[in-house]
């Protein structure tokens, strides 16, 4: 699902160079639940773009999906993105001026879907989250745990092969929290979707089947694989 | 939901920076259109002045001051009534009528008008025939004389007296065949305002006066006059055997500069000018006010559209991490592009459609404080600004669109 | 189409039309109103040559120096009278010239018929004044003229021969009877050499001619005997001195 291989990172920074990811190895089958934790600045959240085909890597192949990322051209590389990968932002990332219903069709009006595809699924979606009666208001009349709904509905649209998560539930109360790791896992089992978390709950760390740490931009896996290869 | 919608929505909810450089856009296509509108009309009224009168001439006395060809008689300055006798007398080639005219300021039932006596043909006719034997000698002796004329289609040429007889007719050939010395032509506007109709008495001072016709509109200053026979307004006046301007009707322009040397060795005291003359002033003015229109056009423009790069700049740095969070739903660099640039042609084309609204109604509104004729929108300048504020908010965002395209898309992963 | 227009526009356009169709009004020497100087020289078959002015100039001097001189080289036939423009005493003829509104000195010369045969002003010169006296005949074209009749000459070979059929023809047409009239001028006649001369034709001719005069003194042509009233008719017609129906048509009016 995912290789890859002596991926690396640097940043010129003022002259300087920086490494924010040493070089490094890791494959992730499809289905796995991963979380990756570690210290603010260790590299985590540039780990997750160079997944998600944001942020070329300095040396190194990131394979997804069989597809080496950064060999594809920009739009190629976007398209790929908006079919196969979902991001999960720990600010949510909604925008601003469009009602629930019109965030969460944002990947099929990228990708051109007809409109009554787009409305019917996105509805369809916030059923799903117990925000049907919510689809019109904006997202700074809902409360953070419905923000984060809507935008789990959003990446969820698509139906991504690929979930990447940053601190998802960084800005929640314990109840929507659950809710959203218990979606994000039941998407993992229903729709066998690879999900890779970026936290700094420990407890969500370690409930995922793989746990990889990051520190100074060193990846090491803490908690290997649990019989994925049997499973 | 589209791209196309989406622009939309996010416009209506910024919309006073998208207002504010709409509304810098629509001035300056407002200006252009207005002054250009105003111009162009103003040169429709010059051309049709030039065409219906190009061939005449006026005489006038030396002192007079003269903004327009219909109001030419309006001045208190006088010529001696012998000079269209003189005209007559020299036998010059191309004169085909004469319109002598005073002006006298008085009331009718309290309302004020102005008196304008003219001059019959009858009256001066009579004087021409006098000449006869000249004529026959000049035509037996001399079988070339004007034949570099003999081609003229002039318009006062195709008149007969037949049309010159219907007094009504005044109003379109400025003469008429035959006036009674008490009769008088009433101008369609002032005879709506003194309420007046054919076959009416009207006293005017003192005297009983019987019109003879109302004149039908015609657009000029003549619609607000009352005319008499020159000599019952010059007795009323007291002023003698006067006119204030001699309109001398060529039967073509061909024949004008000619004429303007003869007519001015024939009467040293007086002045004589063209329409060309006449117009001049106006022409070069309307050449003023175009040029200065897509001056000040250009000027707006450029502040037009440095208003639409620094709203689209702040657009795209406010919007960073909901672009970025665009890309990671997976738009490309284009479509941002794409974004912004929509934003920009929609203020553009807006914009341009605001000041051309703005600037019909201004043109409609102080244009006849310029030209009396009625207004025409230039489709010139409707079309060169139009295309102008598209092409001016789409180069100007280019910078601004370049900007979004090159975000980096990580951004949506930063707390901004 | 406008080759009328090709003369003297004024005079000859415009004055032809108003003279045609207005002729009454116009043609003064008609009316014969009381103007004693006029009737009385007419009576004495003189030309009178009346000077107006209203400052005795050097140019009203030096007109009527002009004029005076004339008359004496006309004795028989010609007398001047010289007018303030002011004098009550003349304000019979000074109204009927309106010679208030002539530039002035002016002078205009009237013929026993009552004819206007000259009028100049400022200056005028002995030949032009010799000009102005006219064989009788040839006084009254200019009468018929000026009461704005097509005059049709008939230049006859002797007293007895009859005018050309086309110009008897063209008197009793239905276009032109009522607008033109006959003046019938014989080579035998003494006092019409001058005619024949400033027509420009030999008093030896044979057959009789036919000129056109149009007002106020178009030459439409000279005719032959053998010339047909169409052509005659025509050429009225295209002169443009023609304010008939049929013209006003052709010409688009």
């Amino acid at each position: 699902m995912i290789q890859i291989e002596n991926v690396s990172k640097e940043y010129q920074r003022r002259g300087r160079s920086v490494t924010a990811l040493q070089p490094a190895t890791l494959s992730v089958e499809q289905g796995e639940f991963v979380s990756i934790v570690g210290p603010s600045g260790s590299g985590k959240t540039t780990l997750l773009s160079m997944l998600g085909g944001m942020l070329a890597p300095t040396s190194g192949t990131v394979m997804v999906l069989g597809e080496n990322l950064y060999q594809l051209d920009v739009s190629a590389r976007s398209r790929f993105r908006n079919e196969k990968i979902g991001f999960v932002f720990q600010n949510f990332n909604l925008v601003p001026w469009l009602t629930a219903l019109e965030n969460v069709q944002l990947p099929l009006t990228i990708g051109r879907a007809e409109a009554a595809v787009q409305r019917n699924r996105a509805l369809e979606l916030l059923e799903r989250f117990g925000l049907a009666d919510r689809a019109d208001h904006k997202p700074s009349e809902l409360s953070a745990g419905q923000q984060q709904r809507v935008a789990l509905a959003r990446t969820l649209i698509s139906t991504p092969r690929l979930i990447l998560a940053d601190e998802p539930t960084g800005n929640l109360d314990p109840d929507s929290r659950a809710m959203v790791m218990e979606t994000l896992r039941e998407c993992q089992k229903q729709f066998d979707q690879t999900v890779i978390l970026v936290t700094h709950d420990s407890s969500i760390a370690e409930s995922a089947e793989r746990k990889l740490r990051i520190t100074e931009g060193v990846l090491t896996e803490e908690q290997p694989r649990l019989n994925v290869a049997s499973a | 939901m589209t791209i196309r919608s989406l622009v939309w929505k996010e416009i209506l909810q910024r919309p006073a920076p998208t207002v504010a450089a709409l509304l810098a856009v629509a001035l300056g296509v407002a200006a252009l259109v207005s002054v250009q509108s105003i111009a162009t009309s103003s040169e429709a009224q010059v051309a049709r002045q030039m065409n219906e009168l190009g061939a005449n001439l006026l005489v006038l006395p030396k002192s007079a001051d003269l903004q327009d060809y219909y109001a030419a008689d309006l001045h208190n300055e006088t010529l001696p009534e012998e000079y269209v006798t003189t005209i007559i007398l020299a036998q010059a080639v191309g004169v085909e009528e004469m319109a002598p005219k005073l002006c006298l300021q008085t009331t009718i039932d309290e309302k004020d008008v102005t008196l304008t006596g003219i001059l019959p043909r009858t009256e001066f006719f009579e004087k021409s025939s006098w000449q006869s034997v000249d004529l026959m000698f000049q035509e037996m002796e001399e079988t070339q004389l004007g034949s570099k004329h003999e081609n003229c289609t002039g318009r006062t040429c195709q008149l007969t007296d037949a049309d010159m007889q219907d007094l009504k007719s005044y109003a379109k050939t400025r003469v008429v065949h035959d006036l009674a010395p008490f009769s008088i032509l009433v101008g369609a506007d002032a005879a709506r305002e003194l309420n007046v109709s054919e076959e009416d008495e009207v006293e005017i001072m003192g005297e009983s006066f019987k019109v003879a016709a109302v004149l039908p509109a015609s657009g000029t200053v003549d619609d607000q006059r009352v005319f008499a026979h020159l000599h019952t307004v010059q007795d009323l006046s007291g002023m003698g055997p006067v006119v204030n301007v001699i309109e001398v009707m060529g039967c073509c322009e061909d024949v004008t500069d000619g004429l303007v040397a003869e007519l001015e060795e024939l009467l040293p005291d007086a002045r004589v000018i063209t329409i060309s003359q006449l117009v001049e002033a106006q022409v070069s003015m309307n050449r003023l006010m175009s040029r200065l229109s897509y001056l000040l056009f250009a000027i707006l423009m450029l502040v037009g559209g440095a208003s639409i790069a620094s709203v689209m700049f702040a657009n795209v740095s406010e919007r960073r991490r909901e672009l970025g969070t665009l890309l990671a739903l997976g738009a490309t660099p284009a479509l941002l592009q794409r974004l912004v640039l929509m934003k920009a042609s929609l203020i553009g084309v807006v914009g341009g459609a605001v000041g051309l609204l703005f600037g019909a109604v201004l043109a409609f509104v102080c244009g006849p404080m310029v030209v009396d004729v009625p207004l025409d929108l230039s489709l010139q300048a409707i079309g060169w600004g139009l295309i102008s504020a598209l092409i001016v908010a789409m180069l100007f965002s280019y910078f601004p669109a370049r900007k979004a395209g090159h975000l980096d898309p990580s951004v949506c992963f930063q707390d901004v | 189409m406008n080759n009328f227009i090709a003369r003297r526009e004024f005079l000859i356009w415009t004055g032809a039309l108003a003279l045609l169709s207005g002729a009454g009004s116009v043609g003064f020497a008609a009316e014969a109103t009381g103007a004693d100087g006029v009737e009385q020289n007419a009576g004495n078959d003189q030309y009178t040559y009346y000077v107006f002015y209203r400052n005795d100039d050097s140019l009203t001097r030096r007109m009527q120096s002009a004029v005076e001189s004339h008359v004496k080289d006309h004795a028989e036939q010609a007398a001047s009278q010289k007018v303030h423009v002011y004098s009550k005493d003349d304000s019979a003829i000074i109204d009927k010239f309106d010679a208030r509104r002539l530039p002035l000195p002016s002078v205009i010369g009237v013929a026993p018929n009552g004819a206007v045969t000259c009028i100049y002003h400022r200056k005028v010169s002995a030949a032009q004044l010799k000009r102005s006296i006219l064989s009788p005949r040839y006084a009254d074209v200019v009468l018929a003229l000026q009461n704005g009749k097509i005059a049709v000459v008939s230049l006859l070979p002797d007293d007895d021969v009859e005018p050309s059929s086309a110009a008897s023809s063209f008197l009793k047409s239905e276009d032109f009877s009522d607008r033109s009239e006959h003046i019938q001028v014989s080579a035998k006649d003494p006092e019409e050499r001058d005619f024949f001369a400033r027509v420009k034709v030999s008093t030896d001719l044979e057959q009789p001619k036919t000129i056109l005069f149009a007002p106020p003194g178009r030459h439409l042509g000279t005719f032959d005997d053998d010339t047909t009233f169409d052509v005659l008719a025509e050429k009225v017609h295209s002169s443009g001195s023609c304010n008939c129906e049929k013209c006003q048509k052709n010409q688009g009016r």
